[in-house]
């Protein structure tokens, strides 16, 4: 479904990836764990397409070479609308939730590229089914939602835009045990409703609770991958890079 | 005296609303301080004036009313200009959009360009004569049809794109992107066609702005270099307002326009010349106060 090749970025000039490749399965839920500064922001922000994105006041340039493809197709020199529109839909990192709209307005914001109005009616119920707590607060500014709120607000309308393949950042940054185990347990479901579900984490265990193959991502490269099984059986991994 | 400014200062006010709502709306979006922001009001007054007997020449003979000609002129005006706005910015801002310096010396530069097209195209002077004749007294103060009618349109166009920007879809589109560009993009904004969209609206009202301010309030005559006085006054009331607000701009209109008519009034022999530095130095005055303007906490398009 969705291969990266040889994935080089440079910010001016600092290297931030350095020949990353993974590859994602349809239907699989792929997990990358690495340290703060490791590369897993830039790399969903590359496969989304908004890395290379103008945008105002973005003062770097980043550059980006390597292939990505999605679905056999090229991916890495589209703009960003164009790979939403194919499927990919990527829940930023610290929420980012639109602070002066509604909820309600947040989530309409998730289905913007789509003329089905009556699926888009669906998806909303159905969202509201998944995170109870934002019909609730379907009406008030998502600002003052608690951290855990916005995490749900943002995957909820990740989901609005319908998604083949979700990207997730973080999810559990800065949220209590409690929450983190149940916003996971929401992107599990998503997953087995059938969206394919590239994750991106911090956190280890977690990662490897869930996920059905991981990548471990340090410096910018790629330094070990396998499902859960096979990462523990190595020690060095184990000590190294997982921590346990 | 009192009444004259009441009435005077009001018109004023709603005609600086629709000049300034495009220079607010396009930085609150896009992040552009577009400094050939009176340029477009300029060429549209040009452009108005030059549509005028030219739509009478083909729509005369078929029985067209010269009511319905200014309207027309007016709108298409407004069209032309807007699509030649969004390709400026196409060609010249977008390219460079990172860099705010270096968009403050292209806008200035595209201003300077217009006001030599401009001489060149059409000359020193062009008329652009009132629509509609007549007056009325309103609490005493004789005010004509063609300022009740400026005033009327201003204030309804404004309100009119408040709801588009607080209702429509692509409003939507605009407020996420002038909240989190990033993010807005995530949702599939496209947003170079959404800053061209957004271009094109602000051009098409300086257009209208620049025909309301010189039919209705200056000597009824566009000239090439009035393009200073609406930038400074655009850039005074959004500043003023909290840069990116719609509402501080609304009353950052009113207020620059009130103060400009007191100090008017109060220096009667000198006024012509005092009030041209009214916006900037009550600009100025109100930073002093309150650093970020009336409404500003940050980019809101409420
Ligand atoms: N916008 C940026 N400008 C310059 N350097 C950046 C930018 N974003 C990230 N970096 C650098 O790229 C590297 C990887 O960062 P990031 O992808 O955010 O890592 P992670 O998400 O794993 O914490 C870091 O060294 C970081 O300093
Ligand atoms: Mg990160």
């Amino acid at each position: 479904m969705l291969q990266v090749e040889d994935l080089m970025v440079h910010y001016n000039g600092a290297i931030a990836l350095n020949g990353v490749n993974i590859k994602v399965e349809d239907g699989e839920f792929v997990g990358v764990v690495g340290p703060n500064g490791a590369g897993k922001t830039t790399l969903l922000r590359a496969i989304s397409g908004v890395l290379t994105e103008v945008e105002p006041g973005k003062k770097e340039h980043p550059s980006l070479s390597g292939t990505i493809t999605f679905d056999g197709k090229r991916i890495d020199k589209l703009r960003a609308w164009k790979i939403v529109k194919m499927g990919i839909v990527h829940c930023p990192e610290r929420r980012r939730p639109f602070s002066e709209m509604s909820t309600l307005e947040n989530l309409k914001m998730g289905a913007y590229l789509r003329k089905d109005k009556e699926g888009v009616k669906k998806d909303l119920k159905r969202v509201y089914e998944l995170f109870p707590v934002l019909k609730e607060r379907r009406n008030q500014m998502s600002q003052t939602l608690s951290g855990g709120e916005q995490q749900m607000l943002a995957i909820a309308r990740a989901l609005m835009s319908k998604p083949k393949l979700l990207l997730i950042d973080e999810p559990s940054l800065g949220l209590a045990p409690i929450l983190k185990e149940k916003v996971l347990e929401i992107i599990k479901e998503i997953w087995r409703s059938g969206v394919t579900v590239l994750l991106v984490e911090q956190d280890v265990s977690i990662t490897l609770a869930i996920a059905n193959r991981i990548y471990i991502l340090a410096h910018g490269r790629i330094a070990t991958e396998g499902t859960k099984k096979e990462l523990m059986k190595d020690r060095d991994v184990r000590e190294i890079y997982l921590g346990l | 005296m009192i009444e004259n400014i009441l009435i005077n200062g009001a018109i004023l006010g709603g005609l600086y609303a629709l000049l300034a709502f495009g220079f607010t709306l396009i930085y609150g979006v896009s992040g552009v301080v577009n400094l050939a922001h009176g340029a477009f009001f300029m060429i549209g007054a040009f452009i108005f004036s030059a549509l005028g007997p030219f739509l009478l020449s083909i729509l005369g003979p078929l029985g067209v009313t010269s009511t319905v000609i200014p309207l027309l002129a007016l709108i298409l005006a407004a069209i032309f200009v807007g699509i030649a706005g969004s390709i400026v910015y196409r060609l010249t801002i977008h390219p460079i959009l990172g860099d705010e310096v270096a968009i403050m010396v292209v806008t200035i530069s595209v201003a300077l360009i217009i006001q030599q097209l401009v001489l060149i195209g059409f000359g020193f002077s062009a008329p652009v004569t009132p629509f509609v004749s007549g007056s009325i007294k309103i609490i005493g103060v004789s005010v004509t049809y063609m300022k009740i009618l400026a005033f009327v349109l201003s204030l309804g166009l404004f309100v009119g794109l408040w709801a588009f920007i607080n209702y429509s879809k692509i409003g939507a589109a605009m407020r996420a992107v002038s909240q989190d560009h990033e993010v807005a993009m995530l949702m599939g904004v496209n947003t170079e066609t959404l800053y061209m969209l957004t271009m094109a609206i602000s051009t098409a009202f300086a257009t209208l702005a620049g025909v309301f301010f010189t039919s209705a309030l200056l000597a009824g005559q566009a000239v090439p270099h009035m393009w200073l006085e609406p930038l400074w006054a655009s850039f005074a009331i959004v500043v003023l307002g909290g840069l990116g607000s719609i509402k501080g701009t609304l009353v950052g209109a009113f207020i620059i326009a009130y103060v400009e008519h007191l100090v008017a009034a109060v220096f009667v022999s000198q006024g012509g010349v005092i009030v041209r530095a009214i916006p900037i130095a009550t600009m100025v005055l109100i930073l002093l106060v309150r650093p970020k303007g009336l409404f500003g906490k940050r980019i809101e398009m409420e």
